[in-house]
């Protein structure tokens, strides 16, 4: 036989699509009829792979399909959605309030702090000084004291 | 009487399929394999695969008073789960980690297959190198490309069986199938 089957034949004849032409070539040539039976044990070798692995992975998955399952699925589904939404109520009514309690917390530390500023006599920096201030006037104060005693006992 | 026997029987034969899946139980059963082979080696990840299948199952099983038995229940099922892999594809977040395993899973699940075969070092190692061959090109063929030739040789579906579940014609059936083979062919190192 001089002339072969071409490449595209092949997967043609493979796909279906087989002519009377291509029958005849392939019952007289044994080259060709060789490739075809070569890509036919290959396609089979595939075949057989993949029902094996279908079949190992199914063997976990034994009767997975209950005709009721869908409606304990959806009765499932119904409790988490409505566990989602209550969940999701609380926490839309928790966040403000815990925003507030935050909110009014900062707020008395700030009028605390805006107190203890107005109530201050002179600013934070100066308090050092009013100290000597004070203590100075105090050892005047009890010198006076003491002149008035001394005044008096004169 | 023998001449009313006659379109009884023809009366059953026509009923059957729809008769069939009344006990869904039993379809399941019987189908439940074949459908989960077959979105399985499309989308290659068995728990998408078994979601899916129960997916199929499950809208069957909602349908299955439509079912009027026009076509086979395999038949019909395939097309559920042609829709199903389909829709699935289209999810581009899985669409990369199914490209992702299409290299790396089916080689190892070629090479565990293979070594569990009786065969001299020589032929395992052709053959692994085949399959794992295979099984890349099939990963890169088109969705209709792979689905056609996923359904005709690992399913065995006849041509007009593929045509019905996919919903496309005999011809361009053909033409799919035809340009698959020619990817695996040249896949496999052989001329196109």
């Amino acid at each position: 036989m001089s002339t072969h089957l071409p490449p595209e034949e092949i997967s043609r004849w493979m796909a279906g699509a087989r002519t009377p032409e291509a029958e005849r070539h392939l019952g007289e040539c044994a080259e060709c009829a060789a490739e075809v039976e070569r890509f036919a044990a290959t396609l089979a070798l595939f075949r057989a792979s993949a029902w094996e692995w279908s079949e190992r992975q199914e063997s976990t998955r034994a009767g997975a399909f209950n005709a009721a399952a869908p409606v304990r699925k959806r009765f499932g589904v119904r409790v988490a959605g409505w566990a989602a939404v209550a969940a999701a109520v609380l926490l839309a009514a928790a966040v403000p309030m815990y925003r507030n309690a935050k909110t009014r917390q900062a707020d008395t530390r700030l009028l605390e702090q805006v107190d203890a500023g107005v109530s201050r006599a002179v600013p934070r920096p100066m308090e050092p000084l009013l100290k000597l201030v004070s203590s100075s006037s105090a050892s005047s104060d009890a010198a006076g004291d003491n002149n008035d005693e001394t005044t008096e006992q004169k | 009487m023998e001449p009313a026997a006659a379109p009884g029987f023809l009366m059953a034969a026509v009923q059957r399929p729809a008769a069939e899946i009344e006990d869904f139980d039993a379809a399941v059963r019987l189908h439940w394999p074949g459908i989960f082979r077959f979105v399985l080696a499309s989308v290659r990840d068995p728990d998408a695969a078994g979601s899916l299948t129960q997916d199929c199952f499950l809208r069957a099983y909602r349908a299955r008073g439509r079912f009027r038995g026009d076509c086979a229940v395999r038949t019909w099922l395939m097309q559920i789960a042609v829709n199903l892999v389909r829709d699935n594809a289209r999810n581009r977040r899985l669409q990369f980690w199914n490209r992702a395993r299409a290299s790396a899973v089916d080689l190892d699940l070629a090479g565990n297959w293979i070594a569990d075969r009786n065969l001299s070092p020589e032929a395992r190692a052709t053959a692994k190198e085949q399959l794992g061959a295979v099984w890349e090109a099939s990963a890169r063929l088109s969705e209709r490309q792979r689905t056609v030739f996923l359904l005709r040789f690992v399913e065995d579906l006849d041509l007009l069986e593929i045509a019905a579940a996919t919903g496309m014609k005999e011809g361009t059936v053909k033409v799919h199938l035809f340009r698959a083979l020619r990817s695996i062919r040249e896949a496999l190192g052989r001329p196109k």
